[in-house]
């Protein structure tokens, strides 16, 4: 395998075969040809390196639901050989014994063909030693015989720096059991007898981090692992001897393990918010399903359903071994009693919004609502399941129609204009289709160029040419102040296309009698909207916002 | 030719209805159902337009698809979203006027494709024509395939009052599925208006092929200068101007497939009344500039080419955005004069 490396192409890892003749990793591939004229080489990009220890990492939830990666010499590294951790404990009953499970998992990385150490120890660093440094394969250390286990190991089996290492090399110190034999303050004032300050607190580190690493390898010292997946609340997992495949198998599976689940968060007193449904493959892939309700369940038929929604996606291979089902996210269930007329209060939550959303997402489903702003863009806001549930009805309908009345009230108050305009002062309809983006149109220039408070006679949009029999307005609907740079003086059409930019809109009607919303913007900074005749300062700008029909 | 006695052929025709409807699982043939019956509201949107609730028997019919089409694909977005809108505004109404009191609304189902009209569809704009937005659920999907699919699950909601899908292209087969679902799930004290909105999604267009709709209409707009004569239009009636009513209608009639021949009469009169007098509209150079008036309604020229069990008709109608009701317009062409303008 070779990775290139500041565009020099050099040996990531070899096989013994390669490596018995004299390939090195991390030599230059053409020294490794060189070396073993033979030499068959595979490009690998590490981003797949990293994958492929991910995916493995999460295969090994099989055996625990607490597996890490081991930071200490990622794969991605020249040479560097994929570690994980695994916190087993209380898992290991369920393969025959620690011993069991030990050997089950190299077993099953054998068959891979992965060439794979394992051990197992009362701390976590202590089992990395034995794994990396020990002599057989397969160790497993009983429960407080951790000392006398890695008393015969070198030091490097401490995850030490390479410099302690060689500091200690120099002091004859090369097993660990001779560290430990040591007195720790001695091992520190040891380390401390070099003569510059700057080197003594070197060496006080130094001393510092080789009896910490010593604590932590015989537990002396807290030393915690980071999970890949966080923790679940409530959880169960079953395998099996013989593959299964069938999408039945699977779901009686599923009835299963939500027999032994269930109950436990009932018991809780909660519901499930977020379940994840686990599958391992024969072949080490593992495929989890989410499954996210917007209101606490503990209804079997429920979380089936949603899970028998997802399964046509599902790619079993050759079959599965083993299924986990863990509940994320469980929250307090509010009991409600029955009614004894079904249906006789519609509530506003239904199982049918979960399917939708587990299968479309969770923003696909949303309920729109008013905001008391102006700006027809930023007046309303499409609120997800979620938040809409959480949000108590109240009585919107007409508010918004007000609202735009009193806007026109104020902003429109010169009775002139208001004359000119022709207006009453009532509220103005709004388009059903808003264009996503307001979308500008051509006005031909052989027709007088109308200004001010009119729409021009026609225009040209969207390949076709309208000519205006009716129009109404304006309307001068202006962003929120203080969401305004410039505060309130607004933007204008000379502010950046992002920001909302006021506007004066009209309802028109052409020809053929489809209704549009107009909008006409100014760009002139000094009077953005003309002056009292309504003659405008500068060229308007045309857009159509929305359709009414 | 042996021609079967008299009274018979009626037996059978109603003993195969009956056999159909106890396949499909609906309640009971329209044609057989007793006239008393039919004012039933219950299982039926009405109008309240006495002319459209006559030839619908009594209204949109609830828990059975019903179908809605643009006549000009890419420029009728509005006039289709306007009409569904109003029609779920007009089931809202019926259901606050059957349960009053009522402490929150029933929802409502609106499945858009991200890419068409209905994605930009504003709350605003549906507070304008009355509908409540607080009881819509907007529902975004990315094809047709899984907005049938979203209409099939919506369905399974106990409360819902109706369902508006918007899809592109609908087979014979997806509807009656539609139909059997939508005829198992239903409820005897609420119905479901349930529309299939057909959009064209950028150069796909729908096609009017066959489906199990129960109704199908097709919406066009109404060019308004057949709608405002110019005052003293009524005098001009009856000049030898004889040409243009009829071109007028022929203008409004839609679609290569019917044109001319589903003119309806009612419209064909109420377009000659329109256009007697109106200006027209090739003569540029004559344009007046446009008028400065008040638009409080959106209007439609409804053809309904399609009823199970009916007969095709269309009519011109408006849904008012101060009393948001329907009304149709060859009763504003009778007032004459109280015509806008």
């Amino acid at each position: 395998m070779t990775v290139e490396r500041r565009n020099l192409v050099i040996v990531h890892d070899a096989n013994p075969v390669a490596r018995a003749a004299g390939a090195q990793p991390g030599q230059p591939l053409t020294d490794a040809r060189a070396l073993v004229p033979g030499l068959r080489s595979v490009s690998v990009d590490p981003a797949r390196i990293e994958r492929a220890w991910q995916a493995t990492a999460h295969w090994l939830t099989r055996y625990t639901p607490l597996v890490a990666l081991d930071p200490a010499s990622p794969p991605t590294d020249v040479g560097g050989a994929a570690g994980f951790v695994l916190d087993v404990s209380g898992c290991s009953h369920l393969f025959g014994g620690e011993q069991g499970l030990l050997r089950d998992l190299v077993e099953r990385m054998h068959a891979w063909g992965l060439p794979a150490r394992a051990a197992m120890a009362d701390t976590p660093l202590a089992a990395w030693g034995l794994a990396r440094c020990g002599d057989a394969p397969v160790q497993c250390v009983p429960a407080g015989e951790t000392l006398p286990a890695l008393r015969p190991l070198p030091v490097t089996a401490l995850n030490l720096p390479d410099a302690t290492v060689e500091a200690l090399d120099r002091l004859g110190l090369r097993r660990i059991g001779d560290i430990v034999a040591l007195d720790r303050q001695a091992l520190g004032q040891r380390f401390s007898e070099k003569l510059t300050r700057k080197q003594a607190e070197q060496a006080r580190t130094t001393s510092e981090r080789l009896l910490e690493a010593l604590d932590r390898a015989l537990g002396k010292r807290p030393d915690a692992i980071t999970p890949l997946l966080p923790a679940a609340s409530y959880a169960a997992r079953k395998l099996f001897h013989e593959p299964i495949g069938t999408a039945a198998s699977i779901e009686q599976t599923l009835v299963d393990l939500m027999a032994a689940v269930l109950p436990m968060v009932r018991r809780a007193g909660q519901g499930v918010r977020q379940a994840m449904v686990s599958l391992y493959r024969v072949d080490g892939a593992r495929q989890d399903i989410r499954l996210r309700f917007h209101r606490p369940t503990l209804e079997p038929g429920l979380l089936l359903r949603l899970f028998s929604e997802q399964t046509e996606t599902l790619d079993v291979g050759f079959g599965l071994d083993a299924v986990g089902l863990s509940v994320q996210r469980a929250e307090t269930m509010q009991e409600s009693q029955d009614s004894l007329l079904s249906h006789s209060v519609p509530g506003r939550h239904h199982p049918v919004l979960d399917r939708l959303t587990n299968r479309l997402g969770a923003e696909a489903v949303a309920q729109p609502t008013l905001r008391p702003r102006h700006d027809p863009r930023e007046a309303e806001l499409r609120q997800s399941v979620e938040n809409a549930l959480a949000t108590p009805l109240t009585a919107v309908v007409g508010v918004s129609q007000q609202r735009s009345a009193a806007a026109l009230d104020q902003d429109l108050g010169d009775p002139e204009i208001a004359a000119q305009a022709g207006l009453r002062r009532q509220a103005q309809p709004r388009p059903v289709i808003l264009l996503a983006e307001p979308q500008p149109v051509q006005i031909d220039d052989a027709q007088p160029l109308t200004s001010g408070l009119r729409p021009p006679h026609q225009f040209h949009w969207r390949r076709q040419h309208h000519r205006l029999v009716r129009w109404s307005g304006p309307e001068r609907l202006t962003p929120a102040w203080w969401d305004c740079p410039n505060g309130h003086l607004g933007t204008y059409a000379s502010s950046p296309r992002s920001l909302p930019v006021t506007k004066d809109y009209f309802h028109v009607e052409d020809e053929e009698g489809r209704q549009f919303w107009m909008a006409r913007t100014c760009s002139s900074p000094t009077a953005p909207f003309g002056d009292r005749t309504g003659q405008a300062a500068g060229r308007p700008h045309w857009t159509v916002e929305g359709l009414f029909a | 030719m042996s021609t079967p006695p008299s009274g018979a052929p009626d037996h059978t025709l109603e003993s195969l209805r009956a056999l159909i409807a106890q396949v499909e699982r609906r309640p009971a043939p329209k044609l057989s159902r007793p006239v008393a019956e039919q004012q039933d509201h219950q299982r039926a949107l009405p109008f309240e337009v006495a002319d459209i609730d006559a030839a619908l028997q009594g209204g949109m019919e609830y828990d059975v698809l019903q179908e809605v089409l643009p006549a000009r694909t890419e420029w009728d977005d509005g006039l289709t979203t306007a009409f569904s809108a109003s029609l779920l505004a007009r089931r809202q109404q019926e259901d606050q006027r059957l349960n009053p009191g009522q402490n929150q609304p029933a929802p409502l189902f609106w499945i858009a494709q991200h890419d068409t009209a209905g994605a930009g569809l504003s709350a605003q704009g549906l507070v304008s024509l009355g509908l409540d937005p607080q009881a819509l659920w907007l529902v975004n999907v990315r094809n047709d395939a899984e907005a049938l699919w979203a209409f099939e699950e919506v369905l399974d909601h106990p409360d819902a009052l109706g369902v508006v899908c918007e899809v592109c292209h609908l087979e014979l087969a997806q509807s009656h599925r539609l139909n059997l679902k939508a005829a198992h799930t239903a409820r005897e004290d609420r119905g479901r208006l349930l529309l299939a909105l057909r959009r064209h999604k950028g150069a796909r267009r729908p096609q009017a092929n066959p489906t199990a709709a129960a109704t199908r209409w097709r919406l066009a707009s109404i060019p308004p200068h057949l709608l405002a004569p110019n005052g003293r239009g009524k005098g001009r009636a009856g000049t030898p101007e004889l040409r243009r009513p009829a071109r007028d209608a022929a203008a409004l009639s839609l679609g290569p497939q019917d044109a001319g021949a589903a003119i309806h009469p009612s419209l064909q009169e109420a377009s000659a009344d329109f256009a007697a007098g109106g200006p027209a509209p090739s003569a540029h150079a004559l344009t007046p500039p446009p008028a400065h008036h008040p638009m409080r309604q959106v209007r439609w020229r409804a053809e309904m080419f399609r009823q199970r069990g009916g007969s095709p008709a269309s009519w011109l109608l408006e849904w008012s955005y101060e009393t948001h009701r329907f009304r149709r317009l060859s009763e504003l062409c009778a007032v004459g004069s109280a015509t806008p303008e």
